[in-house]
């Protein structure tokens, strides 16, 4: 579109040429329009130029200004290599949503400010003489800092990659090869490095061997479905984005698609090219025909000649098979799709029909041929699959500060911070494409993503003794912001000032002077010899001019400031979940076991790292910045760490290819012993006390609660008729305490040694006890508090049951009227249990 | 003759066909195309934006029946979800909840208090008109579980 209208600008200019001269001399008249030809020629060469090297500039700043998800950016020559970076990734640092949310937290580098301070003698509050030579002064200084530390360098490593070594809109030398890219790249391998616009027409090992597990696994319909959804995410979840450049063979107009690498031209197709217009005008022309004749006809037969004869596919978009009751119609609209006309001719008496169909020139086969360079979206509205960025952050945790130096006395602190921004990549198109995955094997309504188990963790938090990484996408760090305030007190020991007394000689007193020691100060000072005054004076005049000039000593403190970093990593542990340890997981789908005596006893949960560079901006002088790694150091270099993606990386990228292979081939799985002490499991709520939850205190309200599902008159609801006020009563306090009215409250204490609860909902059901949910757990033990899980997916359902407010009741209910009150603790401490 | 009448008719209607049909698909342009419809679509009609404004008690506020987050079987209607607290619309009670889900219990409501006045965009004055409790679990706060807590500017 953009070259058409190139073209189209000089070809006007080329019609006004005739009327401009207004010369008579026939001589210039000849030559002038050749002039304004050759004038005309290099204007064109210079605006070509000029929009190529403006190009060249532009490609240099990256990333661009933010781009809203509704707009693209776009370059009048070659559209695909200034506005989108990679099809995996086409706008850097532009997420189309600023929520962090959920993410995972995991420490970082500890960051430590060192401010010196610096004052000098005339400061001091005051000063006292402790010795005839020495004195000790008294400071108080207040300190005002507004920092801003640089972040700059950190890659995400193991999710995707987009840049350097990968073609992108700026780089046309790819040294990765696509083994590498499949085995080392979450991104790649779900995504395939087929059909995609950097790379132009797939090559038949790329899709034999490079495609990924969806495109092997995913039948075509559902391919269908969900590349349509992503044509409907568009411009709300995802940018508009380059999907594929190609031109049809003959004069671009029709014939064949010769699919290109879009650096190399060809027309832009975006996935609004599919969504927003018609198949052909031909089979717009038709539909509206055979509307017009139908209409004219009696009721009866209207539907049958609509559908035989008329009702044209014509959308650019395919036809999905479960929106038919008959499987020729569909086959009609998909052979329609695929550029063919067609009419359903029935056969009386049996009224069977025949699909007879022509290919028609009128209707492009381009719209088909080219839709399979679509991207795929997962169907479910909660999971974002787009390639867009997700926003992260490296935030700063419990800062502080204390003097370097003992007789330092620090107070008036206070330390603000803002975090820095992360864009993470790939986060949200791994999500989408491990939920496509899982869709081939786990069944309609079942749960995905969830709980991890047989997760081995770190002994102590951030203490890393294995890490994985490469190369990754930049995360586009901003800035952590730092504003400080405090007021340090403390004192410095200066010489006492005791100037010499000047002393008189002949021959200053002769020059209207007297001999002063450095310590003074004087309008005029006489040419220094020691004729005219001794060693160590000089001749200062007048005399009543010269006064004792104190010195102005300095004295340094040191106060540090100590930035504990974590980063915020979105979406992570539902990728680890769906990918790895949760119970669906798709390893899980290779590895069903996982626990004692099984190939696989347990999961590392190892982190991912990058480098990542932190400094001042600007410099601010008498502020320094160090960064350290916190625990066990790997090494002086400052590092980001993202939790699980190196787990994914063994597991998911690794174990399950040496899995998959004859014996001795591939990677070797980690091996080593779970450590002893370690609970396999992780609780969803941070409950920082102690082992057990207490009970309240005693004299505490036990108050029935005023609203909400908890109340005496929701409740009443689900008791039989009849049941006494005060029973209903003693239930809502039960409720009310038990879970505050949250209907999806969860204490799954018992998976991380907090408590012996997995207790869900309203009334906290417990489920431990093996008839609450039977197989779920195979056991639990009271000291230390553990549970086992047997079966995940019993448990999750279980879960899912109680946590549904109706179901919980019900249950509640059924222990109340068994005069179960003892089952729970707010029973016993409210006095309603008595003789447990 | 009338050979070429017919003939001129039946062009002249394919040719005005043709040009409805252009005009139809240039029209359809303009339009977004749905295609299959999102699940999200048929999740009950109390999700649609409505009036920006609502009253509750007297009260106006923010209709936060538009940016409601999940909707119970009792009509009750959670329109925040943060981490470490949950503010839901009981519209039986004619009262709101707010969930503390994290410790410590004081610091949580504060914010939670912050948040819930910022979301409906009402002032003190008028939150404090209306029924709002506080609640928390036993087991994240089992010393201020079992309390109905009102907002703390009010008390």
């Amino acid at each position: 579109m953009s070259t058409l209208e190139f073209i189209d600008k000089p070809k006007c200019l080329m019609n006004q040429l005739p009327k401009l001269p207004r010369f008579r001399n026939l001589n210039l008249q000849l030559k002038t329009p050749r002039l304004q030809i050759f004038a005309l020629l290099t204007f064109i060469l210079l605006l070509v130029a000029t929009l190529f090297f403006s190009t060249k500039l532009a490609s240099a700043q990256v990333p661009d200004p933010t781009v809203p998800c509704d707009q693209i950016r776009p370059r009048p020559l070659n559209p695909f290599d200034e506005d989108e970076f990679h099809s995996l990734r086409p706008y850097q640092a532009s997420p189309c949503s600023d929520e962090t949310e959920p993410s995972a937290l995991f420490c970082g580098n500890d960051l430590v400010l060192t401010d010196t301070i610096t004052v000098r003698r005339g400061d001091a509050r005051y000063c006292q003489r402790f010795s005839p030579t020495e004195e000790e002064c008294f400071f108080r200084v207040t300190q005002n800092r507004q920092l801003a530390i640089d972040v700059s360098g950190a890659e995400l490593p193991i999710m995707g990659r987009t840049e350097d070594d990968v073609v992108n809109s700026q780089n046309q030398n790819e040294t990765r090869s696509d083994a590498s890219k499949i085995n080392d790249y979450v991104s790649w391998y779900l995504s395939g490095v087929d059909h995609k616009a950097e790379y132009g027409f797939s090559e038949e090992e790329q899709v034999v061997n490079y495609s990924g597990p969806i495109r092997k696994l995913l039948p075509l319909s559902i391919q269908h479905k969900s590349q349509i959804e992503t044509l409907n995410r568009r411009e709300v979840e995802r940018h508009d984005q380059v999907v594929v450049c190609a031109n049809q063979a003959f004069l671009g107009l029709i014939g064949p698609s010769n699919v290109n690498p879009c650096n190399q031209g060809g027309d832009v197709y975006r996935l609004s090219t599919w969504a927003e217009e018609d198949l052909s005008f031909w089979n717009s022309a038709i539909n509206t025909l055979e509307n017009i004749f139908v209409g004219l006809l009696p009721g009866v037969a209207r539907s049958a000649i609509r559908t035989s004869l008329g009702d044209h596919w014509n959308n650019r978009y395919p036809p999905l098979p479960w929106n038919y009751d008959d499987d020729k119609e569909f086959m009609k609209h998909y052979l329609e799709w695929r550029g063919n006309s067609c009419i359903l001719v029935p056969f009386p008496p049996f009224f069977s029909r025949s699909l007879f169909c022509v290919d028609n020139p009128l209707v492009l086969n381009k719209w088909a041929d080219l839709f399979s360079y679509v991207p795929l979206s997962s169907t479910d509205e909660d999971v974002n699959s787009s390639t867009e960025d997700r926003l992260g952050q490296i935030e700063v945790i419990n800062p502080s500060i204390q003097a370097v130096q003992p007789d330092v006395t620090i107070s008036n602190v206070s330390i603000l911070t803002s975090p820095a921004d992360l864009f993470f990549s790939h986060m949200e198109e791994a999500q989408g494409l491990a939920d496509i995955l899982q869709d081939t094997y786990v069944p309609q309504g079942n749960p995905k993503s969830g709980p991890v188990v047989g997760v081995i963790r770190p002994n102590q938090y951030c203490d890393l003794t294995q890490i994985r990484t490469n190369p990754g996408d930049d995360l586009f760090a901003g800035e952590i912001g730092v504003n400080l305030t405090y007021t340090a007190e403390f004192s410095c020991g200066f010489e006492v000032f005791d100037p010499a007394d000047p002393i008189d000689t002949y021959w200053c007193d002769y020059l209207g002077g007297r001999c002063y020691t450095d310590d003074y100060d004087c309008d005029n000072w006489r040419p220094s010899s020691s004729l005219i005054c001794p060693s160590g004076y000089r001749c200062g005049s007048p005399p009543d001019s010269c006064n004792p000039d104190p010195p102005n000593p300095s004295c340094t403190r040191n106060a540090r400031v100590v930035l504990n970093t974590q980063t915020r990593t979105p979406l992570v542990d539902d990728i680890w979940s769906r990918l790895v340890a949760g119970g669906a997981s798709v390893f899980r789908r290779i590895f069903p076991q996982v626990g004692e005596g099984a190939p696989v006893e347990g999961f590392y949960d190892i982190p991912a790292a990058t480098g990542v560079t932190y400094s001042l901006n600007p410099p601010v002088p008498g502020v320094s910045l160090t960064a350290g790694n916190p625990g066990r150091r790997r090494g002086q270099a400052a590092e980001l760490y993202f939790p699980h993606i190196g787990g994914i990386e063994q597991y998911f990228l690794q174990c399950i290819q040496t899995a998959l292979r004859p014996q001795g081939f591939g990677e070797v799985c980690p091996v080593g012993e779970i450590p002893e002490g370690l609970v396999t499991g992780v609780c969803t709520n941070t409950f920082p006390g102690e082992a057990e939850p207490p009970l309240p205190v005693p004299g505490a309200r036990c108050e029935p609660a005023v609203a909400g599902w908890c109340s005496v008159s929701t409740l009443r609801r689900y008791f039989p008729p009849g049941t006494s006020a005060s029973t209903l009563r003693n239930a809502s306090i039960v409720c009310n305490i038990e879970s505050g009215g949250y209907t999806n409250a969860l204490n799954d204490g018992c998976l991380c040694g907090r408590s012996v609860d997995y207790s869900v909902g309203l009334f906290q059901i417990n489920l431990l006890p093996s008839n609450r949910c039977p197989g779920a757990f195979s056991g639990y033990t009271w000291s230390p508090p553990s549970c086992t899980i047997n079966d995940l997916e019993a448990l999750q359902q279980c879960t899912q049951d109680y946590l549904d407010p109706e179901t919980n009741i019900d249950k509640a209910v059924r222990m109340i009227m068994d005069g179960q009150w003892c089952s729970w603790a707010a029973a016993r401490s409210c006095g309603i249990a008595t003789g447990c | 003759m009338k050979k070429k009448l017919a003939k001129i008719t039946i062009g002249v209607i394919v040719l005005f066909g043709i040009v409805l049909g252009y005009l139809s698909s240039q029209t359809s342009k303009t339009g977004e195309t749905p295609t299959t419809e999102r699940a999200g679509d048929e999740t009950g009609t109390s999700l649609l934006p409505g009036a920006d404004k609502i009253t509750i008690s007297g009260v106006e506020m923010n209709n936060f029946n538009n940016f409601a987050i999940y909707k119970g079987k009792i009509g009750d209607t959670r329109f925040i979800d943060e981490k470490d607290f949950k503010a839901t619309y009981f519209p039986q009670d004619e009262a709101f909840l707010i969930n503390i889900m994290a410790s410590p219990f004081d610091i949580v409501r504060a914010e939670a208090e912050l948040k819930f006045l910022s979301v409906l965009s009402l002032d003190k004055e008028g939150a404090c008109k209306l029924a709002v409790y506080i609640t928390t679990p036993r087991t994240l706060n089992p010393n201020e579980a079992g309390t109905n807590y009102r907002l703390s500017f009010c008390e």
